[in-house]
């Protein structure tokens, strides 16, 4: 269970790391009529709209476009076909990218000057530079067209989630070597920390309706992939994971119930003629009831105990040493351990009963004859 | 004559086995006096073991009367009976009947855990009878870690430590060699000597005439007393 909860908060973490504020908007075609418009209407948002969103609208803080194409790649007659992302200055910030040291992101006066700068993944410069080369101020060229390498991507595990293959250039570079004023998949926006995507796909849905007529309250006009989504899903996911945590933490519960009833089922069976002397001798069935239900209790709670302590000792072993980073640090959850514990003790206490009533209305003879 | 201790009134006990009805005593009428020494002597199957738990409070009769010390006890409820035996009765049992997991202090102790005594005081009490049968030695010994008549020595310990009005011993020395038999035979007498009554149930005649009165138990019935 504890290591159950570590992963579902370590994939929670990791998946709002890469989603945070942020949110994917595409467009699609409207599917209610609006003003004399037919449904079905495809909007052009232009690049220039989207540049233009944090302006306009107070609750947008950054947009990168998104612009992509598969291009050449080319380096010292070596020739590789890779996607080439045209983005704003931002798109370090809102992507969550890392730069390998020593190289940088593009900036805004780089975009603004269509500056022809370039930043390449690692695996890109292992292509052409190998794994030790260095990248940093060679000119290759991008479907004929020569860039300057000014940054690399780091060889980190977020970058390589689905940044390998990847070259990033300017917006207006991009627009400069392909002539796109539209946005043809998807442009990415990051809210204000106040604002939550929820509330921003409605800021943009109407922002949208107004400049390109449909109906503000068309859902099916834009499209939205968000953290609220992500979260969405993610809790969708994470309450699969926790309920086949759950069913399996009562397989162990039920398991561990039957080995507990088979115990106690034991000690009686095994001192029925301990309990028949002792009535011999002169104890009552209250006696002999009680002495049956202590011993339970005591094995109840020191199990209960022993118990507790492993689940406490092996977490922390496994805190302290490096386990894979998805599977996340163990976390011990008090709550689960204290409602074992109990359910467990209960069920012991229940298993105990009917063992300790039997052994106290045991007939002394018959028990002494066994 | 001596005080009764023990009156039996046409007792009759009949056990019932799905359809089949079997009578193992009846009709038993039987008055033991205070310091008595008694064998009841049958064969197997006879009743005799049958008869002992009734005198020794671990079963009820299905009719007639039994009276201990005075009081009616054959009415009366189990747990009305466990402190009947734990004040009354001392058993020695064939097969001796220790707790292997304990010493042979705390199993001569054990019938005073239910007198609501103490621990120390207890093992006091305990180790006084001990030494008085000549285990002085063997306080921290368990049962099998002594001889079997040893361990018979430890069960009567625990049937006198309560100092009961009587001793009942079923087959005391069945599961003894001759040697160690004879040195329990003299116990039992000298406890009589004492003052003690004591009730032996056997199937031995030779054992049976240690004692100051033979009964002799056939087919649920007295056949003889002598």
């Amino acid at each position: 269970m504890a290591l159950g909860t570590g992963f579902c908060e370590r994939s929670k973490h990791d998946l709002m790391d890469i989603a945070g504020n942020s949110m994917a908007v595409w467009q699609r075609a409207t599917s209610k009529s609006y003003r004399g418009y037919p449904k079905g209407q495809t909007n052009r948002i232009t690049i220039a709209d989207v540049i233009a969103l944090p302006k306009v609208l107070p609750s947008i803080e950054m947009v990168s476009p998104m612009l992509n194409k598969s291009a050449t790649l080319s380096y010292m007659g070596k020739a590789y076909m890779k996607g080439v992302w045209g983005v704003t200055a931002d798109h370090v910030k809102l992507a969550k990218l890392k730069i390998a040291t020593g190289g940088r992101f593009f900036i805004q006066i780089d975009v603004e000057r269509q500056a022809r700068v370039a930043v390449i993944s690692n695996k890109v410069k292992q292509v052409f530079f190998g794994k030790n080369g260095n990248a940093l101020g060679a000119k290759f060229l991008i479907d004929g067209v020569s860039f300057t390498i000014i940054g690399v991507l780091a060889d980190d595990e977020k970058n390589k989630l689905d940044r390998d293959e990847d070259v990033f250039i300017s917006y207006k570079s991009y627009q400069e070597m392909y002539g796109d004023k539209y946005i043809e998949k998807y442009f990415f926006v990051v809210t204000k920390p106040n604002v939550s995507t929820m509330q921003a796909e409605q800021i943009l849905r109407s922002y949208f309706a107004g400049k390109y007529n449909f109906d503000k309250n068309d859902k099916e006009a834009m499209g939205f992939w968000g953290s609220s989504k992500i979260q969405e899903s993610i809790s969708w996911y994470l309450l699969g994971i926790q309920i086949f945590l759950s069913v399996c933490g009562m397989m162990v519960l039920a398991v561990g119930s039957l080995g507990v009833a088979n115990i106690m089922f034991l000690i009686v069976a095994e001192r029925t003629y301990e309990i028949g002397l002792r009535k011999a001798i002169g104890a009552t069935d209250q006696q002999i009831f009680l002495q049956i239900f202590l011993e339970v209790l005591v094995i109840a709670v020191v199990g209960g105990i022993i118990g507790l302590a492993s689940v406490f000792l092996t977490t922390t072993f496994l805190q302290h040493i490096t386990l894979p980073a998805w599977i996340g640090a163990p976390k011990l959850s008090w709550l689960t351990a204290a409602i074992a514990f109990l359910v467990l003790a209960l069920i012991e206490l229940v298993t105990g009963f009917f063992p300790a009533r039997r052994a106290a209305k045991m007939d002394p003879i018959e028990a002494l004859l066994t | 004559m001596n005080e009764v201790i023990a009156e039996l009134h046409n007792i009759g006990k009949t056990y019932h086995t799905g359809k089949v009805n079997f009578e193992a005593l009846r009709g038993i009428n039987l008055k033991i006096e205070r310091g008595e020494y008694i064998a009841i002597l049958g064969p197997s199957g006879s009743g005799k073991s049958t008869l002992m738990q009734i005198i020794g409070c671990l079963s009820t009769p299905t009719v007639g009367s039994y009276f201990l010390a005075g009081k009616e006890v054959s009415k009366l409820s189990g747990d009305e009976l466990a402190k009947i035996r734990n004040l009354y009765i001392g058993f020695v049992f064939q097969k001796f009947n220790l707790m292997p997991q304990m010493t042979a202090v705390d199993n001569v102790a054990l019938p005073l855990v239910y007198r609501g005594i103490k621990t120390e005081e207890r093992r006091k009490q305990a180790k006084d009878i001990l030494r008085h049968i000549g285990l002085g030695q063997h306080f921290s010994h368990h049962a099998n870690e002594l001889s079997g008549g040893q361990q018979q020595r430890v069960a009567i310990a625990r049937a006198l430590v309560t100092n009961p009005e009587i001793i009942l011993a079923d087959e005391p020395t069945g599961n003894l060699d001759s040697k160690s038999g004879a040195e329990i035979i003299n116990l039992f007498g000298e406890f009589n000597a004492k003052g003690k009554t004591v009730i032996i149930i056997t199937h031995d005649v030779s054992m049976a005439r240690h004692a100051k009165r033979i009964i002799e138990i056939q087919d649920g019935s007295i056949s003889a007393s002598r």
